[in-house]
């Protein structure tokens, strides 16, 4: 019954499946995003107080959403791999890492740029900022640590033990607004009104450029994990074969 | 599942587990000291001292504003948390949101008087977005929204 589930985890298969659906992974976000971008940064209607600078809330809102999302997958993947002992499971954890910090990055500067014209500052010490700023210490630390472990193997458990505790820290990031006082306002609650607050107009662009940035978040994970099976692996049968295919291709193109 | 593997989900689980609930503790015991600001009421209930530096939020009261001195930029309003008034009074550049019936987040200290001298102000805003045909709609459709007190 487990045997589908093990050879989900075989990195080679891996390898083969992302070869095949990559490209098409990229058309569809190359389509979500453009179509996200050009109608909410340009075609949407301004707000009507906020005038043309909330729009920035379309980098915004769907970079922090997934930047949470980045950190609850990793630790999904670190349990696997802890549990589990799958090696594949370690890898994408360990890719997820980079990509989140990035990620988490670009919510914090996005929300500062918007700070500065509404609120009149771009930063504050509150709860929702805070706790974002520690998920993004959290993605760092968890690189470095890594990168401090000579052995692969102690270094992927000292790493999954690392994301595992600050999953505690994504409930606070997410209640933060509602436990807390903050600066930061809360989560909107979307309408399906075209006569309320929060229109289908305003958030129906913001779900593709989400959508979109998804599809550059696994098109980044996919390429990550292919270099980190391909290092580990290069020691095997199947990735000389690969390669010894790549050069017998490059001398007949020469 | 096999044994072992029984154990390492005990662990996995033990891990987030303990972590949530040192960190609840955490926040439990700092409950108040994390908000960014102090409300009217609490004010009102001596939670703060004269000439403590702090942070007071609440809403610019409707009809509050009076604007003194040279191109108004003397600013004195009522911040409200629709139970009790804090009288704010500030000098200085305001932010592009400040208006009345807004939310607002104000840094300074309390005088002898009671009144609230500001040394920075920032707006808070909401998260209702809507085009400005939205917001005349509903305008027009319901009474202004008056906020009421939560007590």
């Amino acid at each position: 019954m487990w045997q589908w589930f093990f050879k989900l985890g075989s990195p080679r298969l891996f390898y083969s499946m992302t070869d095949r659906y990559l490209p098409w992974l990229v058309w569809v976000t190359v389509f979500l995003m453009s179509i996200g971008l050009i109608w909410g940064l340009a075609l949407t209607p301004p707000d009507y107080q906020m005038g043309e600078n909330y729009r920035i809330a379309y980098i915004h809102v769907p970079t922090a959403t997934l930047a949470m999302g980045c950190y609850a997958m990793m630790a999904c993947f670190s349990a696997g791999y802890m549990i589990w002992n799958i090696k594949l499971a370690d890898m994408i954890a360990k890719a997820c890492a980079p990509i989140g910090a990035t990620i988490t990055a670009v919510a914090l500067a996005t929300g500062s740029l918007w700070g500065i014209p509404t609120w009149g500052t771009w930063w504050i010490w509150d709860a929702r900022l805070t706790s974002t700023l520690i998920m993004l210490f959290l993605y760092t630390g968890i690189i470095a640590l890594r990168s401090a472990f000579d052995s692969v193997d102690s270094g992927a458990r000292a790493c999954a033990v690392l994301s595992l505790v600050g999953v505690v820290n994504l409930p606070i990031i997410k209640y933060s607004v509602e436990w807390w006082q903050t600066l930061h306002q809360g989560s909107s609650s979307l309408s399906l009104s075209n006569t309320a607050a929060n229109p289908p107009e305003i958030w129906l662009p913001a779900f593709f450029v989400g959508f979109g940035i998804l599809g550059f978040f696994l098109i980044a994970l996919i390429l990550r994990t292919r270099n980190e099976i391909l290092l580990r692996e290069r020691r095997t049968q199947w990735v000389a074969e690969l390669v010894n295919a790549v050069q017998r291709r490059e001398q007949s193109n020469a | 599942m096999l044994a072992h593997r029984q154990q390492k989900l005990a662990i996995v689980l033990f891990i987030v587990l303990g972590a949530g609930i040192a960190v609840a503790l955490t926040l439990f015991a700092l409950k108040e000291g994390i908000n960014v600001f102090f409300t009217p009421t609490e004010i009102s209930e001596g939670e703060v001292e004269t000439g403590q530096n702090f942070r007071i939020g609440g809403m610019v009261k409707m009809g509050s504003v009076i604007k003194e001195g040279l191109d108004g930029a003397e600013v004195n309003f009522l911040a409200t948390d629709f139970c009790n008034d804090v009288l704010v009074s500030f000098s200085g550049p305001l932010p592009d949101l400040f208006r009345e019936g807004q939310g607002v987040v104000a840094d300074g200290a309390l005088d002898n008087n009671g009144t609230f001298q500001a040394t920075q102000i920032l707006a808070k805003h909401d998260e209702d977005y809507m085009s400005a045909e939205v917001k005349a709609s509903l305008d027009a459709a319901e009474e202004e929204d008056v906020g009421v007190c939560q007590q």
